[in-house]
């Protein structure tokens, strides 16, 4: 089903319903007032004609002679042309009249003593011909009517209907995107909205006090549905955030427990040893994913603010990768910086920035191999810091998977033994966004794979 | 023998602690309370101490400042939260380190042994700071009237420490190793914090230092 | 989609409707039922007198070139003699005058009668002609004898000539050879005449 644009056919219906009502109105007006005019000037014109035609007869009767003046005294009056005939001869005629102007059909019908009348077009003019018998003095007075008046009236006429139309149609086009903007563009602005909301701008609301009721109420809904919305959500994460911190007394009692439980392997038989190990290693697994899961759950409930510090970018991942290295008892991978980029400053929380680059490493040697180096570069206006690996890389659709939550791809399942928490990725693309960033894994030139950090730059010293 | 004193009021993670030091040779004194734990203290002499912030009646960080003002014992701050402003708070109050729960045992059982063991001192002559006049050897900083500044041992250590690097930088890992001894667990906010202090205490003008100076790229370094 | 067709067919029809010529004509003559002032009645209102008949004939005048010209009138059919001299007598119409046409014969002369007996034409003046200028003489009777002639012609008689008194007295007549006689024929002025 394809979908039609709202606003598109508001402005059609208005802009064509505005068209075609004013032609309707403008063609009935035409008709009803042609007609009119028509006929009034047939009426008045017929009338002329049988007073000119009683003219005639009481001038043939008193002073026939007088016949010729009279024709030509009525052309100049009345600008219409008089012919008379008597027994198929012309007896007498106007200055301008001619003879063609009355058809024989005419003439015949007139001789036998009936009256006509006929609108006819000759040679390119409308004539109207009015044909009066009159027995008594044994003539046919023919008056022929020239209409080019009436014909400029009514060209004149459809002319100022026609630009009527026109005009009524253009403003009731303006009239139609005056409405579309008023109802389509608060659709619009709740659609942006929306899509704001589900990126993750939780704050966003439609400004209140609109003209249009409807409009306001639909605003005030959406408004109050997003503060729930966000309201729950809150509630959900002060919850899980909650619950991991009354893990904190727990959890340490069970880790000081199991260290001294250590203390006292040898007191331990071979099971209770094995139990032990068993008991320490998932201790440790437990304990990352409660750190794990309280931090993520600190970031979505928005807990803990960043303290947002410009740093020099270098430095940092310097400092991130030797702690990562020290805090996993890993090898420190080297640190590869790009010629010429002189101090790129970034804008970050240096605790997770320091989290995010740990993870990375840790993520590499449990998956890996190990990273190969820590690669940093400038492109255009942003920090370019990529950690590339040695294992076989991600396969091409879970690129974008892997960052997700408990997400344990391919890699982490051929792996039985290490296990990690499937948090690790996804806390870094928080942590990354947060900072304005974002995060992409692809294929480094090694073979392995790459994760690619941009954040931007605040500014950059020369060296 | 060294003697440790644990105020920590939850008492299975107390009793576990004090397992796992006694089973590494230590000798132990814990305290459900603040005011029971310095009441020890006083009678005790512990070596080093263990701090847990939460604590019912007198809050960790009073405890801290208690122990503080009576020794200048290393005492570590133990903390269910990792917030930044926590923990300034706790080294403010006088603790030399923190530690968040969930910890890994034996890492604090490697931070307690680090404070414990006695860094040799740089053996460094009396210099002028300004108008202030640091012994070394006395661990003292004298202002010009006579009286004594008091610094904690952590931050006398850490001024004496860039004093004898001659005017050099040193980064943050450098100055936790060696002012700290940590070769594995440094959080460099150690630093940064202890920094701070040191300029309150000893820059005419705390917020543009002249004598503590931050080296960008590299860390911190002293300018006499 | 349904709708907007509908709608734009009504606009079309009416379009077409307005139509392209702006006065709408008729192929043949309609008839007028009712026609007023009893134009159609047989008879001229207020008299008895019906079924008059008129036809034009020829008046003789002068034209530009001092010739005999012809020019119609309407009179009453038959033609009566003296009716049609007496128009004869009233001369050039007001557009003939313009144009230059004029007449020889004074306008207050007076047809006492005129009639035809034997194809001869008789015609009894008031007034003598014989005051005007022998050339204005002349024209005067050519006019009256042409224009006699053309009436002979109408009614079917052939005229052989005219004679003219005044007051009952016979009269001598001008001819165009300079000649003089009591009985003129239209031949005598053929040569005058323009046609």
């Amino acid at each position: 089903m394809r979908r039609r644009s709202l606003r598109l056919r508001l402005l059609v219906t208005f802009g064509l319903g505005a068209f075609i009502l004013s032609s309707l109105f403008a063609s009935l007006t035409y008709l009803g007032v042609k007609r009119l005019l028509i006929s009034q000037q047939q009426q008045t014109d017929l009338r002329q004609s049988y007073v000119n035609a009683a003219l005639v007869r009481s001038t043939l009767y008193s002073s026939p002679t007088e016949l010729s003046d009279l024709l030509n005294s009525i052309q100049k009056a009345t600008a219409s042309n008089v012919l008379v005939q008597t027994h198929n001869q012309w007896l007498a005629r106007s200055n301008r009249a001619s003879t063609l102007d009355v058809s024989s059909a005419t003439i015949k019908t007139v001789a036998s003593g009936h009256a006509t009348e006929q609108t006819l077009n000759a040679g390119g003019h409308i004539i109207f011909v009015v044909g009066v018998p009159i027995p008594s003095v044994e003539t046919q007075v023919f008056e022929v009517f020239q209409l080019h008046n009436l014909e400029r009236t009514l060209q004149l006429l459809a002319f100022v209907l026609g630009l009527g139309a026109l005009f009524t149609s253009l403003v009731g086009m303006s009239g139609g995107i005056w409405v579309t903007r008023r109802t389509v563009r608060p659709l619009e602005e709740v659609s942006y909205a929306a899509a704001l909301i589900a990126d993750g701008a939780l704050t966003t609301r439609l400004q209140v006090n609109r003209a249009d009721r409807e409009v306001q109420q639909l605003t005030e809904s959406f408004n109050q549905m997003v503060s729930q919305l966000v309201q729950r959500l809150e509630r959900d994460a002060r919850f899980a955030s909650d619950v991991s911190h009354e893990l904190r007394s727990p959890l340490t009692t069970l880790a000081t427990t199991a260290s001294v439980l250590q203390q006292h392997r040898d007191d331990l038989s071979s099971a209770g040893q094995e139990s032990l190990d068993l008991l320490v290693a998932d201790l440790s697994i437990f304990q990352s994913l409660v750190e794990d899961l309280l931090e993520m759950s600190r970031s979505d409930a928005g807990a803990v603010p960043l303290v947002m510090e410009t740093l020099s970018a270098i430095e940092l991942v310097h400092q991130s990768v030797r702690s990562a290295a020290r805090r996993h008892g890993i090898d420190e991978p080297p640190v590869e910086i790009a010629e010429g980029i002189g101090d790129p400053l970034v804008l970050v929380d240096r605790r997770r920035f320091e989290r995010v680059i740990t993870n990375l490493v840790d993520n590499a040697h449990r998956y890996a191999e190990g990273a190969i180096a820590l690669r940093v570069d400038v492109q255009g206006r942003q920090l370019a810091i990529n950690v590339d690996d040695a294992g076989s890389g991600v396969p091409g659709d879970e690129h974008e998977q892997v960052f997700e939550r408990f997400f344990r791809g391919r890699a982490a399942h051929d792996r039985g033994i290490a296990r990690g928490t499937g948090l690790g990725l996804a806390l870094v693309r928080d942590h990354v966004r947060a900072f304005g960033g974002t995060i992409t894994v692809s294929e480094s030139p090694d073979g392995g794979a790459r994760f690619q950090i941009l954040l931007p730059v605040v500014q950059s010293e020369q060296p | 023998m060294s003697r440790i004193l644990i105020v920590e009021d939850d008492d299975h993670i107390r009793t576990a602690l004090r397992l796992m030091f006694e089973g590494e040779g230590f000798i132990v004194d814990d305290a459900p309370t603040g005011e029971v734990g310095i009441a020890m203290f006083n009678r005790m002499a512990s070596d080093m101490a263990i701090v847990d912030i939460m604590l019912p009646g007198m809050s960790g960080f009073e405890t801290c400042l208690a122990l503080r003002g009576a020794s200048d014992l290393p005492i570590v701050i133990v903390s269910a939260r990792d917030d930044t402003a926590d923990v300034v708070l706790g080294l403010e109050s006088g603790a030399d380190d923190y530690v968040t729960k969930p910890f890994v045992p034996e890492e604090l059982l490697a931070r307690v042994r680090a404070h414990l063991r006695r860094r040799p001192e740089k053996s460094t002559g009396a210099f002028q700071l300004g108008n202030l006049h640091v012994i070394p050897d006395e661990g003292v900083v004298r202002e010009p009237d006579g009286t004594e500044l008091h610094l904690t041992s952590t931050e006398f250590r850490l001024l004496t420490d860039l004093a004898s690097n001659n005017g050099k930088a040193l980064s943050r890992e450098e100055l936790l190793e060696r002012v700290w001894g940590y070769d594995y667990f440094g959080d460099s906010r150690l630093v940064d914090v202890h920094i701070r202090r040191l300029r309150m205490k000893i820059e005419p003008d705390p917020a543009n230092p002249i004598f503590l100076v931050t080296v960008r790229g590299t860390g911190y370094k002293l300018v006499i | 989609m349904r709708r907007v067709r509908v709608l734009l067919a009504l606009f079309l029809g009416a379009v077409a409707l307005a139509g392209c010529t702006l006065v709408p004509t008729s192929s043949s003559p309609q008839r007028i039922q009712k026609v007023p002032f009893g134009l159609l009645g047989k008879t001229i209102p207020g008299t008895h007198n019906g079924r008059v008949r008129f036809i034009t004939q020829p008046v003789f005048i002068v034209d530009v070139t001092g010739h005999l010209s012809p020019s119609s009138r309407i009179v009453p059919s038959p033609p009566v003699l003296a009716s049609v001299l007496r128009q004869l007598i009233i001369g050039p119409t007001k557009t003939e005058s313009f144009a230059g046409y004029t007449s020889a014969l004074p306008k207050t002369l007076v047809i006492l009668s005129a009639s035809f007996r034997s194809g001869v034409g008789y015609v009894d003046l008031a007034s003598t002609l014989t005051k005007l200028p022998r050339s204005q003489e002349v024209l005067a009777v050519g006019q009256l004898v042409l224009t006699a002639k053309d009436v002979g012609v109408t009614l079917g008689i052939q005229l052989k000539g005219i004679e003219i008194t005044v007051a009952g007295v016979r009269q001598r007549l001008p001819l165009p050879n300079g000649h003089e006689s009591n009985f003129v024929t239209p031949q005598d002025f053929q040569r005058l005449s323009n046609t």
